[in-house]
């Protein structure tokens, strides 16, 4: 810990500015370098080794004519053909739309939800530790149970968030029962558990920014609120970027909840594109064209992080180097 | 902090924001709670009972006498305890080289990275069940372990190279000069620095671990060797969903997660403080 | 025939042995593993494989329990057999499964291994369910089938009969909702998944629909008597006989507003009657009734009930099929299915399920024994997308997106649709 101590006493104002850059790659230079590959290769190695044929093997799947049989997958002959079901499907196109305006409405409640519940947290003087065990609950929860849980407390005649408004207005409230209420009961079951990654990403984000910055906004006279917008979110925004980024991994691939909650309905209107490749591979058995949905979500989360990535002008890498 | 009386003002707010959150996020798991603690005919009550009007440990007694519970949890800790050590190791070390050292070809591994996030599970657990069976590491704890270790490696990355990044440059230099070997400064002198960030990799990779279904219920399907999730999801029968038991079993598989974070309170709130209370 | 069949496995060379291959099935002797979601009361699959191996000393039987969600299991199944496992030798599969798993060549087709009368354990219809292109892919273990439960003490108390009808039954709950006996009339599985289509092929069968023609090759489901049923059901939603809650409900939430006392009239499987009558779980006691389902105004007299169960199939990479051949085989004889029928599991084996003993004491068996059976259009391998077609478009009805006759409509589309191959 005598690390953290005296980090705080070295003075200095630009934390992150980078290092300049001699003109030509010196000896040193390409120490760290051989460096920078030891360290980095062991970890790549072990993603390649679990991932890389998995990911390939799917791909190859979605672009073959795939035969399912006790001998296994058989794939004979380049075709188009599972792509071009998906984009002439109706069930496809619903579960994109229905993917996106999900992950964009969730994301951004909890992102604004996260960093204010990661602000209130900063300010706590105690209980920290038992705020964050408990915020972490709901996270650590399998997602199946959780989903189980909400369905629990949903149900339309001994749910008890149904007896509560029932208590309230006199009529039970069907949650689950039709389309609208069902996305957003849905929804509000993904924020609960889900809210504490980002708080939880944001206030170690807090806790890392330089105090002196925020200290000298004070000290030039700035109140509280101007000090958050123009001092501290700025500073935040590599960790905000970093719990956005990998929410819309998860919401996208959002598959126990519509699973478990909904089973895609009232008709399809909760019905995700995870939930749906899952049907097609495993319950359709048609293997094709079930690669065909999981890559193309793939390229479309791909697609919308980079497009997030631009947007936000986020620092992905090449800044220390150039 | 008690002299600045601007402060004790905000202090008062917090604590009522945070008695709020904690209830939001407290009711669920409440009810969960206390459902499990209910006989089975009280589970589906209508009106619900706010607690048990019969007190019961019967929901426990099953789910772990007639289901074999507490040794999917042994399987399930020893599985995501070492992909987190791992994970940390691998990610550490990568992460910071990727923050500081002066690498080609950054951005492209951090959108690499990336991309392997984001392909969906329900696509991998086919291949994986191939790729392990070629090895031979259906139902063992190496396999599992292997393909967490590598899912989670790009989030912690990501989260680890934010943190490094932030770190003031002159510790580390001071340690290069001083001709410290390079893994000891990174063990040295830029973890302890980031520590928040550490826990943060950390708490998220176990509970991805603790908690993930699909590929433990692919690999490893003797009993010996199944996880906690899975087990969950043998309770009951095609139509019936006992309720109460899996309650049961939910409420003792989230104990050890807070019990992790009260533990290693200590560290990551010095940690964290001593960033945040400096002036 | 049990004897015959070990005999055979054994690979003695006597002539009835003529059509299995001693080399290719193995002894029958040895461990072997049976893969099942838990069935019957907590433990009794273990129950069964005890008697079992006390029958058969030579062979071990390790039961694995598997997800208790149908779509769970089959993905578990079909990730291990295509990948060319024999960590499972023997497994249940849904009644629905047959076409499907032997089109993709997950279940070992067993003609070649049992003899022709095997299969006449089993009433012929039954028996027939398991067949695909012309050979049985697995053999019923236990089956199971739609009943209507109801609150017997509120009909006497009423003096209301039994309803002939789904009409009848529709005005009988409303009488007992109107005299505040019950919150709800009715309630059933109209959630969005296979139960629904369950649900929905008894009503069709007893209004004289289908959903798909009767030689399996055209989508039949936008007729006048499904448009009948389809109103009908929206109706018991608008009068509030079915609670809209029912959109959402699978058989675990109706089964449990029942036996809360609730609901007056039930449809489920047979469990229903041993979760009513159970004083841990139910407040409703011995005041339940058990009768098939109703028939449909204008349509057939008597009602149909939908066939379920599940059977026991093959994997074809399994190394112990002598063994596997002998466990089918004792399974599905008369000691393990009087086994089943004694705990409340409804036996497969046309013998014991006409035992009239056996049905003394379980009405469920009684009214089980001669029940008009309707089976899902599930003789494709194109089956689960044409649940599908039903059930959501059926659901998003019944939750008030989309007009009955639309909704038919797009359900007749999906289903050709999924006939010709070019669904999702």
């Amino acid at each position: 810990m005598s690390g953290g101590r005296a980090r705080t006493e070295s003075p200095r104002t630009e934390p992150r500015r980078a290092r300049p850059q001699e003109s030509g790659r010196s000896e040193l230079d390409r120490k760290f370098a051989r460096l920078g590959w030891a360290f980095t290769v062991p970890a790549m190695l072990v993603v390649l080794a679990v991932t890389l044929f998995p990911i390939a093997f799917s791909v190859a799947m979605s672009l073959s004519h795939v035969t399912v049989s006790a001998d296994g997958f058989e794939l004979s002959g380049f075709t188009g053909e599972h792509y071009k079901l998906l984009l002439q499907s109706d069930r496809w196109r619903h579960a994109v739309v229905f993917t996106v305006l999900y992950t964009i409405g969730t994301v951004v409640a909890e992102l604004v939800l996260g960093t204010l519940i990661a602000l209130v947290l900063e300010q706590l003087s105690g209980g920290r530790g038992w705020m964050m065990a408990l915020l972490l609950l709901p996270w650590a929860m399998i997602t199946v149970v959780s989903a189980q849980l909400w369905a629990y407390m949903y149900n339309g005649v001994y749910g008890v968030l149904t007896a509560m408004t029932e208590g309230l207005t006199g009529t039970p409230f069907q949650f689950l029962g039709t389309p609208l209420p069902a996305v957003l009961s849905m929804a509000a079951a993904d924020v609960w558990k889900t809210t504490p990654f980002v708080a939880i990403i944001v206030l170690a984000g807090l806790m890392m920014l330089p105090s002196d910055v925020v200290e000298a906004a004070r000290v030039d006279g700035a109140g509280a609120w101007t000090a958050f917008w123009k001092v501290r979110l700025p500073l935040l925004r590599p960790a905000l970027v970093i719990a956005v980024l990998f929410r819309v991994l998860q919401a996208f691939g959002i598959f126990d909840l519509p699973f478990v909650l909904t089973g895609g309905g009232p008709g399809d209107a909760t019905e995700s594109l995870a939930l749906l490749g899952w049907h097609v591979m495993f319950t359709n058995l048609d293997f094709g064209p079930g690669a065909a949905v999981a890559a193309s979500t793939a390229a479309l989360v791909l697609v919308g992080c980079l497009i997030f990535l631009r947007a936000f002008k986020a620092r992905v890498g090449d800044e220390e180097t150039q | 902090m008690t002299d600045r009386p601007r402060m004790g003002f905000h202090f008062r707010w917090a604590h009522l924001w945070a008695l709020l959150v904690a209830l939001f996020v407290a009711a669920p798991l409440y009810w969960m709670a206390v459902s499990s603690l209910k006989p089975l005919e009280e589970v589906g009550a209508n009106p619900p009972t706010a607690w048990p009007e019969t007190l019961t440990f019967e929901n426990y007694r099953q789910a772990f006498t007639d289901n074999n519970f507490g040794r999917y949890l042994l399987n399930s800790a020893a599985v995501s305890l070492l992909a987190t050590g791992l994970v940390l190791a691998l990610s550490a070390f990568a992460g910071y080289a990727l923050a500081r050292l002066p690498l080609r070809g950054k951005s492209p591994i951090m959108v690499a990275l990336l991309m392997i996030s984001l392909f969906p599970t329900i696509a991998l657990a086919a291949p994986l069940f191939l790729l392990m069976r070629e090895v031979g590491w259906l139902n063992s704890y190496q396999g599992l372990i292997l393909v967490y270790t590598a899912l989670n490696i790009p989030f912690a990355i990501w989260i680890l190279r934010n943190f490094f990044l932030q770190i003031p440059k002159e510790m580390e230099e001071v340690a290069w000069v001083d001709g410290a070997s390079p893994v000891r400064t990174v063990l040295r002198v830029i973890l302890p620095q980031a520590l928040p960030g550490m826990f943060t990799a950390a708490i998220f990779t176990f509970t991805a671990c603790w908690t993930e279904f699909l590929i433990g219920l692919t690999l490893n399907t003797a009993d010996d060797y199944r996880t906690m999730p899975v087990g969950v999801a043998l309770f009951g029968s095609t139509f019936t969903v006992p309720y109460g038991t899996i309650f049961a079993a939910a409420t003792v598989s989230v104990l050890p997660i807070a019990l992790l974070v009260l533990v290693f309170r200590r560290a990551v709130v010095s940690g964290l403080t001593s960033g945040a209370v400096k002036g | 025939m049990s004897a015959l069949l070990a005999s055979a496995a054994c690979g003695s060379a006597g002539a009835d042995a003529a059509s299995v291959d001693p080399e290719r099935v193995g002894a029958a002797s040895g461990d072997i593993t049976w893969y099942a979601i838990n069935f019957g009361p907590e433990g009794f699959p273990e129950q069964l494989v005890a008697a079992f191996e006390e029958a058969h000393p030579e062979i071990n039987v390790d039961f694995q329990p598997a997800p208790n969600n149908t779509d769970t299991m089959r993905a578990t199944l079909t990730t291990e057999i295509t990948g060319g496992s024999s960590a499972v030798d023997v497994y249940n599969g849904d009644l629905v499964w047959p076409a499907q798993f032997g089109d993709a060549q997950l279940a070992m087709p067993l003609d070649e291994h049992l003899p022709d009368d095997f299969w006449d354990r089993y009433p012929e219809e039954r028996a027939r369910l398991t067949e695909y292109d012309g050979n049985h892919l697995a053999a019923p273990l236990y089956v199971d089938s739609g009943f209507l439960y109801y609150r017997k003490d509120l009909l006497e108390k009423y003096d209301l009969e039994e309803p002939a009808t789904w009409q009848e039954l529709a005005e009988s709950a409303k009488r007992l909702q109107d005299e505040g006996e019950v919150d709800f009339g009715y309630v059933g599985q109209w959630a969005n998944y296979e139960g629904l289509t369950v649900n929905w092929t008894e009503l069709s069968a007893a209004a004289g629909g289908r959903s798909v023609s009767e030689d399996g090759s055209e989508a039949a489901i936008d007729s006048p008597e499904n448009r009948a049923v389809l109103d009908f059901m929206r109706e018991m939603l608008d009068s509030e006989v079915v609670p809209s809650a029912t959109t959402s409900f699978q058989e675990q939430q109706s089964l449990q507003t029942f036996v809360d006392g609730e609901a007056a009239f039930h449809r489920n499987w047979s469990h229903g009657w041993g979760m009513a009558n159970d004083p841990l779980a139910s407040g409703i006691v011995d005041k339940v009734g058990v009768m098939p389902m109703p028939g449909f105004e204008g349509g057939e007299k008597k009602g149909r009930s939908a066939a379920g169960g599940w059977n026991l199939m093959v994997n074809p990479h399994s190394e112990r099929i002598g063994a596997v051949l002998v466990f089918i085989d004792w399974m599905t004889g008369p000691e393990a299915q009087r086994l089943m029928a004694e705990n409340s599991v409804l036996p497969a084996n046309e013998e014991v399920l006409h035992d009239e003993d056996l049905q003394k004491d379980n009405p469920v068996l009684e009214v089980a024994a001669d029940l008009d059976l309707v089976a899902r259009p599930a003789q494709t391998p194109r089956y689960p997308q044409i649940s599908h077609g039903i059930y959501t478009n059926i659901n998003g009805s019944l939750a008030g997106s989309s007009p009955t006759a639309n909704a038919l409509r797009a359900a007749e589309d999906d289903i050709r649709r999924a006939l010709e191959d070019r669904a999702l």
